[in-house]
Parts: C-alpha cells; sequence; structure tokens
C-alpha cells in the first residue's frame, strides 16, 4: 500500500512558495534602494519587502515541518537545525537550513536596527545575496521537480530578475536628493 | 509604515501561489506521458495490460453467460436476440442498386 502523499506534496510546493517569497523579497529590497519605479513610496515598499520576507519564513517553517511529518526523506529535526546533518543529500540540504537560518538572522535584524547600528545592519543585509544563491543551490540540488520544465523556468526567472535588478543598482545613477531652493 | 494594501496582496498571492504549486506538484504535467511514451517497457506493458483486460472483458461475458439459467440463456442466444432485434433499415442507395 502506498503512503498518504499530502505531506511530501505540500512540503515541495511550500519549498517553491518559500523560494518565490524569498526572491520577491529581494527584489523588493533591491527597488527599494535603487527606485526605477518613482511612483512607489518608499515606506510601502519597505513594509512590503518586511512582510515578504516574513510570509517566506511562514513557507520554510511549512516545509520544515511537512517533511518531518513525511517519511519520503526520513529528516530528523537534528537535520532541520544543523547544516549537514541530514542523510538526505547532505550538501544541498545543508545549504538550505544554511540559508533559512540565515534568513531568520537577517529578519530579526530590522527589530535590532538601532541597536546593532545601521552600518552594521547593512553589512549583514549583504548576507541576503548569499541566502538567495544558497537557497537557488538548495533547490536546484535537492528539488524533486528540478528536473520538469515548469520548476526550471521557475529558477531561472528567479535568477535573471535578481541578476537584472543587482546590476540596475549598481549601474544606475545613485540616488540624489532634491534640493531646495533658497527663497 | 505599515502598508495595508501592500500586505493583503502579498498574503493572497503567496497563499495563492501555494495553492497552485500544491496543484501542479500534484499533477505533475509533462511529465508522466512524456515518460511513458520514451520508456519502451511501458509501453509494451500498457499494451499487454491493455490486452489482458480485452481478454478478461471476453471471459467475463462467457461466465455470466454460463451462470445464467438456461431460459434466460436461450433468451441471450445470439441468434434469439438476432430474431427479436429490429432489422436495421437499408440504405437508400443501396437498396436501388440490389432492385
Amino acid at each position: 500500500m502506498r503512503a498518504d502523499p499530502t505531506f511530501w506534496l505540500i512540503a515541495r510546493a511550500s519549498g517553491l512558495t518559500a523560494y518565490v517569497l524569498l526572491t520577491a523579497s529581494v527584489l523588493a529590497g533591491l527597488v527599494l534602494k535603487s527606485r526605477p519605479f518613482r511612483g512607489l513610496r518608499p515606506a510601502a515598499v519597505a513594509d512590503t519587502h518586511r512582510f515578504l520576507a516574513l510570509l517566506g519564513l511562514g513557507a520554510i517553517a511549512l516545509h520544515g515541518a511537512t517533511l518531518l511529518l513525511d517519511g519520503t526523506v526520513h529528516l530528523t529535526p537534528v537535520a532541520l537545525i544543523a547544516p549537514g546533518a541530514s542523510p538526505y543529500r547532505r550538501l544541498p540540504v545543508g545549504l538550505g537550513v544554511l540559508a533559512a537560518e540565515l534568513m531568520v538572522l537577517v529578519y530579526v535584524s530590522f527589530a535590532l536596527r538601532r541597536a546593532i547600528g545601521t552600518r552594521n545592519w547593512r553589512r549583514l543585509h549583504w548576507a541576503t545575496y548569499a541566502i538567495f544563491a544558497a537557497a537557488t543551490a538548495h533547490g536546484l540540488a535537492a528539488g524533486t521537480d528540478t528536473p520538469q520544465p515548469w520548476a526550471f523556468a521557475i529558477y531561472l526567472g528567479a535568477i535573471g530578475s535578481v541578476a537584472a535588478a543587482a546590476a540596475w543598482r549598481s549601474f544606475a545613477p545613485p540616488l540624489t536628493q532634491p534640493r531646495r531652493t533658497a527663497r | 509604515m505599515t502598508s495595508h494594501h501592500g500586505r493583503l496582496y502579498a498574503l493572497a498571492a503567496s497563499i495563492l501561489l501555494f495553492f497552485v504549486a500544491w496543484a501542479v506538484v500534484a499533477a505533475h504535467p509533462w511529465a508522466a506521458p512524456e515518460a511513458a511514451a520514451r520508456d519502451p517497457r511501458l509501453v509494451a506493458l500498457a499494451q499487454r495490460e491493455q490486452r489482458l483486460r480485452n481478454e478478461a472483458g471476453l471471459v467475463q461475458r462467457v461466465v455470466v453467460h454460463r451462470s445464467q439459467p438456461p431460459d434466460a440463456r436461450r433468451r441471450n442466444r445470439p441468434s434469439s436476440r438476432r430474431c427479436s432485434r429490429p432489422r436495421p433499415q437499408r440504405h437508400p442507395r443501396a437498396a436501388a442498386s440490389a432492385s
């Protein structure tokens, strides 16, 4: 008799959802920094950026919980906390665990911005690129659906959009504050 | 500043995304038919399954026919059924050529 695949399906769907939400959060952060769309209010974009990161963390929690409940890959709670402790695809799963933990750290740093200082907070925020790279490697190497054309298209689209937004941020001229005219 | 509209859209989009991903993962489109068509062993297995299904259907019909009481069996015999059934009308062109 085959086991009920519900948890396995939810684990795969939530993993893909978490990846898309992480990508969207990174893109929102880049939009906030380089401001290609002048009509968007920075405060609203910043709030959406944080909320997308929170939703991504929720999807990651669901991904981990359903992988624990499902018996397909036999993950232990320790394997979900310690990178490299998983018997299943050790390196890619370890990268995924590391990315999730760094994402929690970066999200918590929003609240500790004043305590740690803006400069340190900015430095920590650079880890977002590493998180995105680790999450992409995790999805490509450990994802069950990666060989499917639609899943591969999601990864390619995410990498392309983040690369384009990062390039825009790097090469676009820096924003200047509007000068106040003397009266 | 909290952007309620932004949060609402993000939440709705992520819930929609999750359920669409679930449906796509569960349905695994593109994968199964292509793989089945490529693997010759699976194609041979499918053909054998179809042949066995046909044979099982024939055997089932014979078993049902033999398990019926004699009267019903006589009534359901192909010759008696042919008599009871109305004769199909001939095509007008075929009738004209016959005459």
